[in-house]
């Protein structure tokens, strides 16, 4: 091997091993930052102040029926948007993309092609407890 | 046709590429004024409310670093146009003009990210939509997407924001002296700039969006990804939001390599961003309530 030859070896190593070091940062920092995830929120809300129909708050619709209350999560299945509820069209709508649901929370139409998620709660004096 | 011509006679008009440089100067400075006034990350639309209505010069600083944004966009937009026409690619080494394709790739995210950071409905909407496309990617997205994102899970931006004022700036700033070994633009190039973002700023200050926790009917996102916002509502998220962009990286990056087949690679990009444009066009003036199609 000349010194020339050698020269280029040495570059195309150095090139591997820069790449093998990159790699290694990304994944670890990939790692790293799973760390910090937050746990599950947790939201309580007063069972008094919901009324029949769909109640709209921040991360969540509340169905309240007859006789069953169910909560369905207000993150379009698709892409994340947050979803608005239209009480003349009685359906729930991305803004974002178009899926449609029923306030049930059944899917209808659009991108999503999934029902929105429910949650399971709990009533504990006068307040509904839900962990999304 | 000799497209060179369209470029030749511009009276008045500076280069793209030196109003690209005046205006990433303009957001660069704008951008720093604005730092104090950005008081609480984890409430980015009351900050950035407080700016614009803290009197006249909140209001025309933050005017004039949106609109320096756009016009950075637009400026780059019509650079790389004026050189593909001239097929400039033909005298660049692939990994110098790969350098190029990455510096085009970190001048939109650089603007994105700064859109990601306002914390209005449209802003949120299009972090959870760049989140879930990344998630696409499985766990190399994953990770990607809670490098650049993972403060939104508390409804922070301040990861985004970081990455805005820090990563995406810094690197912006690195490759386009890497592109022109200098950072001082034309004199004449930079007064057209500010005067012109000036005098936006002052007649027609920028939007905020919609407030957070609004029931937003529509939602539309920045102007330059409206398009892939429409795509993304008929189109598989994979194909919309990853093959598609992946398509016409790719093709950026072969033109200097296919010597004699550039034209049909440069045909096929003529086609994407004409098709880009048509789904621009719907997104803004046809989608309505809903994202129901309106106007018929």
């Amino acid at each position: 091997m000349n010194g020339k030859e050698y020269k280029q070896s040495r570059r195309s190593a150095l090139k591997i091993i820069t790449g093998f070091i990159i790699g290694l940062f990304v994944y670890l920092t990939g790692r790293f930052t799973e760390r910090f995830l937050p746990e599950r929120r947790k939201l309580s809300i007063p069972v008094s102040g919901i009324r029949r129909g769909i109640n709209v708050t921040d991360a969540i619709f509340i169905l309240k029926t007859e006789n069953a209350v169910k909560v369905l999560s207000r993150t379009c299945p698709h892409l994340g948007c947050k979803l608005a509820y239209s009480p003349q069209k009685r359906i729930i709508r991305c803004p974002c993309h178009g899926s449609r649901f029923e306030p049930n929370g059944k899917y209808l139409s659009g991108p999503a092609k999934k029902d929105l998620k429910s949650f399971d709660y709990q009533i504990n004096s006068d307040q509904l407890q839900i962990e999304i | 046709m000799d497209y060179e011509r369209l470029f030749q006679t511009r009276p008045l008009l500076p280069k793209f590429g030196e109003i690209a440089l005046s205006s990433l100067i303009i957001a660069l400075i704008s951008g720093i004024a604005l730092i104090p006034g950005f008081q609480s990350p984890s409430e980015p639309f009351r900050s950035v409310s407080q700016i614009v209505n803290s009197g006249f010069f909140g209001h025309f600083i933050h005017s004039c670093h949106s609109y320096a944004g756009d016009l950075f966009l637009i400026a780059v937009f019509f650079h790389v146009l004026e050189y593909l026409l001239k097929k400039s690619y033909l005298s660049y080494h692939w990994k110098a003009w790969l350098w190029l394709v990455g510096l085009m790739s970190v001048s939109l995210f650089v603007v994105f990210s700064g859109f990601l950071t306002i914390g209005s409905v449209e802003s949120l909407d299009a972090s959870s939509i760049l989140k879930n496309i990344l998630f696409a990617f499985g766990s190399v997205g994953k990770s990607a997407a809670n490098f650049l994102l993972l403060s939104s899970e508390r409804g922070s931006v301040l990861t985004i924001l970081v990455h805005h004022a820090g990563t995406f700036t810094v690197l912006t700033v690195i490759l386009v002296y890497v592109h022109l070994k200098r950072f001082k633009p034309d004199v004449y190039a930079f007064y057209y700039a500010f005067i012109l973002i000036s005098l936006l700023a002052v007649a027609i200050p920028a939007k905020l969006g919609i407030m957070p926790g609004a029931n937003a009917e529509v939602v539309k996102g920045p102007w330059y990804f409206r398009g892939l916002q429409e795509m993304l509502s008929w189109m598989p998220v994979r194909i919309a939001g990853a093959a598609l962009p992946g398509f016409v990286i790719l093709i950026f990056a072969l033109l200097p390599v296919t010597q004699k087949k550039h034209l049909i690679l440069l045909r096929a990009l003529f086609f994407v961003f004409s098709f880009y444009l048509a789904e621009t066009l719907i997104a803004t003036f046809l989608r309505g309530e809903g994202w129901q199609l309106t106007g018929f």
